[in-house]
């Protein structure tokens, strides 16, 4: 009997070796991957193909990217290249793609791709829904001549006046030469301008009344395609399909005194751009975020002073960062005031490095949001951080929010995106549902806290122990906000989620015209970044933030902490975040109390008890599930069993039945 | 921006988890032996403690008025769990995760 018992703990001794072994292995197999470099680009860019069009139209991307092409549109699409060197039917394995559809192109070779959809355009690319990519550092220009142009500081003195001159914006935009002004007189233009002249002035003589309507049928308002330069101030643009004012691929852009409201995708958009400014603006009513600056390193650009609501977000902004500061500007009534997050749909990936400072962040809650299902998990926060690093974020009012005031957790797309290294200082936060402050999982590393004035933070003793100056201890892993999220995206997927059209949101007051002394400075966006860096130091929050001071703590709120229940709450979701985020608890706590009981009712393991214990309680879940299976423990065999496999068993249909609803109904966006 | 390497990255998992893996076992391990000990005056107060002050109530239990538990398994997790804490503290200092 004796000799028996010695060849178990024996046998159990190697067994542990090689387990701890394999665990091990696992460990570093997650990490490895997770921290291994990939060749090429990181992340891929995305085109959209609408009823009619390619969004965007001209993309540029660097030596061996891919590009992924979207139909998001009604009607079958393709994208084939003028010279047949590349197209969607060779990679997808059908000219047909159909709503939903989507495949992915690499670009080996550098060039000048310009492509058509073979059912709405001629097959030399010119004429109907063509698209450009550009592939590496080649030269190409927008303009008229085809040229580089050198930069142009000053306005020319020339004006092209609209209806005068010109009963177009358009036919004004296409007769400019770089440096002129487009001055358009009050009106309603039902057309899309597309911009490829550069360093143009384009300005409304009154915000208000100059008003471009894409009528729901139109895709963008004023679309700036790798032109360098283009100012736009003092007018509206609204009901486009796509986005109101938009600049892509280009250095140098200019957005002030605009109003852009119910437009389909964003409202005021800067996509691999670099050198910008949007101030004094105002966006509504879109789907995806009111202000967008996406997909640049370092941005070098500034939004301020400027107002979003009634947007899904207030800002986004996927992969952009260095040198972006987002100050003094008011952020409220959407689902999430600002969110800058990483994703690999669109290239250059992480989100870092963005300056978020003085800002006023209230009642982000609106459950009336055009939004889609993508969105949808976003919802009730003041600063989202999904997968973003080394964001700053100082001195900020934040309040009102159902699910947190801050928060930092990770993002999922075809990799992991964690949050890193973002400084979260002297802000003040109220009445937040579930934290003011929260931390998430499941892994993150030298996020700090200091100086902030709020009531609560998840996981609790947050600004003690990950400090910015003072001690450390990991904090970073809790996960019942991404079980949280994770049940609102299953709400999502199955369609059940507060949602409203982005053509029914309401419409903005009267917003302040461009003072009259700016209508004498006429320049075009050369070195914009350069004249308008903020001086942090002097930046206060918003006048509207005085009253709001005044009025913090006469609304109590209160937390259940980790417990508490995602907003909205379904029952189907409170189920799924209680089991999805207690679950792994329990099952710990099962294993291990029932080995312990166990061992230490046990006289037959002798000065094995020590290393024995310390492997059921130090190695997670593996130790004691050793024990339990492989351990000779005295237990009933249908009690062991059930304690384990049962709840894994459990455990694993959970994670399964996420992992299908996920990758069933969270894919591109979805356009009406 | 660097990556944070996976040594970080570990230990701000496993660093993160660690308090509850020890009031999840120092508890019931606990309550067990209490419930089982008969020289013990003052149970109520202990039992208030162990569950009340975390971490250190269940600890000063088991090292100072635990009868009924083998003297390794206590050593291995009162002891060894105190170990684990000070060295993922030290590390998460030095690490900066």
């Amino acid at each position: 009997m004796e000799i028996l018992q010695e060849k178990a703990l024996l046998s159990i001794k190697g067994k542990i070796g090689k387990i701890l072994l394999v665990l091990a292995g696992l460990l570093l197999g997650i990490l490895f991957s997770y921290c291994n470099d990939k060749e090429g680009p990181s992340g891929f860019a995305h085109v959209l193909m609408l009823d009619n069009s390619f969004s965007p139209q001209l993309m540029k991307v660097p030596e061996s990217a891919t590009i992924e092409f979207i139909n998001v549109g009604g009607n079958p699409h393709n994208a084939i290249s003028a010279d047949g060197s590349w197209s969607t039917e060779k990679t997808f394995g059908n000219l047909v793609m159909n709503r939903g559809q989507k495949t992915k192109v690499t670009y080996p070779q550098k060039g000048v791709y310009p492509y058509y959809c073979s059912f709405h355009a001629t097959k030399d690319a010119k004429q109907g829904m063509v698209g450009t990519v550009v592939v590496g550092d080649v030269s190409y220009e927008t303009s008229k001549t085809g040229k580089k142009i050198e930069p142009i500081t000053k306005w020319t003195g020339v004006t092209r006046n609209v209806p005068k001159q010109y009963p177009t914006i358009q036919n004004a935009v296409d007769a400019a030469n770089p440096g002129d002004l487009v001055l358009v007189e009050k009106g309603i233009y039902r057309e899309q301008v597309t911009v490829t002249t550069p360093y143009l002035i384009i300005r409304g003589v009154s915000r208000n009344d100059v008003i471009l309507d894409g009528e729901f049928v139109r895709a963008n308002g004023i679309m700036v395609m790798g032109a360098d330069g283009v100012a736009i101030e003092n007018m509206t643009a609204r009901n486009y399909q796509l986005n109101g004012f938009f600049w892509t691929s280009l250095k140098g852009y200019r957005g002030s005194y605009l109003t852009a409201y119910n437009n389909g995708d964003y409202g005021i958009y800067a996509f691999d751009s670099v050198d910008g400014l949007l101030e004094n603006s105002y966006a509504s009513g879109s789907p995806d975020s009111g202000f967008y600056i996406g997909q640049c390193y370092p941005c070098n650009a500034v939004i301020r002073d400027v107002t979003a609501e009634y947007n899904a977000l207030g800002y986004s902004g996927t992969n952009s960062g260095g040198e972006l500061y987002i100050i003094r500007s008011l952020w409220k009534n959407n689902i999430v005031g600002l969110a800058p997050n990483s994703l690999d749909r669109e290239l250059l990936p992480p989100e870092r490095e963005t300056t978020i400072v003085a800002n006023l962040i209230l009642d982000n809650n609106y459950k009336d949001a055009p939004i889609g299902a993508l969105e949808y998990p976003s919802f009730g926060n003041g600063i989202l951080i999904p997968g973003g690093r080394g964001n700053r974020i100082e001195r900020n009012l934040i309040g009102n929010h159902v699910n947190n005031g801050i928060g930092l957790l990770l993002n999922l797309d075809d990799n992991v995106w964690l949050a890193h290294d973002n400084i979260v200082k002297d802000n003040i936060i109220f009445n937040s549902g579930r934290a003011d402050i929260s931390l998430s999982g499941p892994m993150s590393k030298g996020n700090c806290f200091s100086g902030n004035k709020f009531r609560t933070t998840l996981p609790p003793l947050l600004e003690e122990l990950s400090s910015c100056n003072g001690i450390r201890f990991p904090q970073g892993s809790d996960l019942s906000f991404v079980f949280g999220a994770a049940s609102m995206m299953i709400d999502a997927a199955d369609g059940d989620f507060p949602h409203s059209s982005y053509k029914k949101q309401p419409i903005p007051v009267s917003q302040l015209e461009m003072p009259e002394e700016l209508f004498t400075k006429s320049e075009p966006a050369y070195n914009v970044f350069e004249k308008n860096k903020p001086n942090l130091a002097n930046v206060d929050l918003p006048q509207e933030a005085n009253e709001i001071l005044k009025q913090i703590g006469a609304n109590k709120s209160s937390s259940l902490g980790i417990l508490a229940t995602i907003q909205p709450f379904t029952f189907g979701s409170f189920l799924y975040h209680w089991i999805g985020f207690l679950l792994p608890y329990m099952m710990f706590i099962t294993w291990v109390s029932m080995s312990l009981y166990d061992i230490n009712n046990r006289t037959d393991l002798g000065t094995n008890a020590l290393p024995i214990s310390l492997f059921v309680v130090f190695l997670p879940f593996i130790g004691a599930f050793y024990y339990l299976i492989f351990g000779k423990s005295t237990l009933p065999k249908w009690f062991r069993y059930t304690i384990v496999f049962g709840s894994l068993v459990i455990f694993m249909a959970l994670i399964s039945f996420t992992g299908i609803i996920i990758a069933r109904g969270i894919g591109g966006k979805q356009l009406e | 921006m660097e990556n944070p390497g996976m040594l970080s990255l570990l230990v701000s998992f496993y660093g993160y988890f660690i308090p509850f893996i020890l009031m999840s076992v120092w508890i019931p391990l606990s309550l067990i032996d209490l419930l089982k000990n008969e020289e013990l005056s003052g149970k109520i107060g202990w039992t208030f403690a162990i569950i009340l002050i975390p971490l250190f109530g269940a600890a000063a239990y088991l090292l100072l008025k635990s009868k009924h538990i083998q003297s390794q398994i206590k050593n291995a997790v009162v002891y060894g769990g105190f170990g684990i804490l000070v060295f993922i503290f030290i590390l998460s200092n030095v690490l900066k995760v």
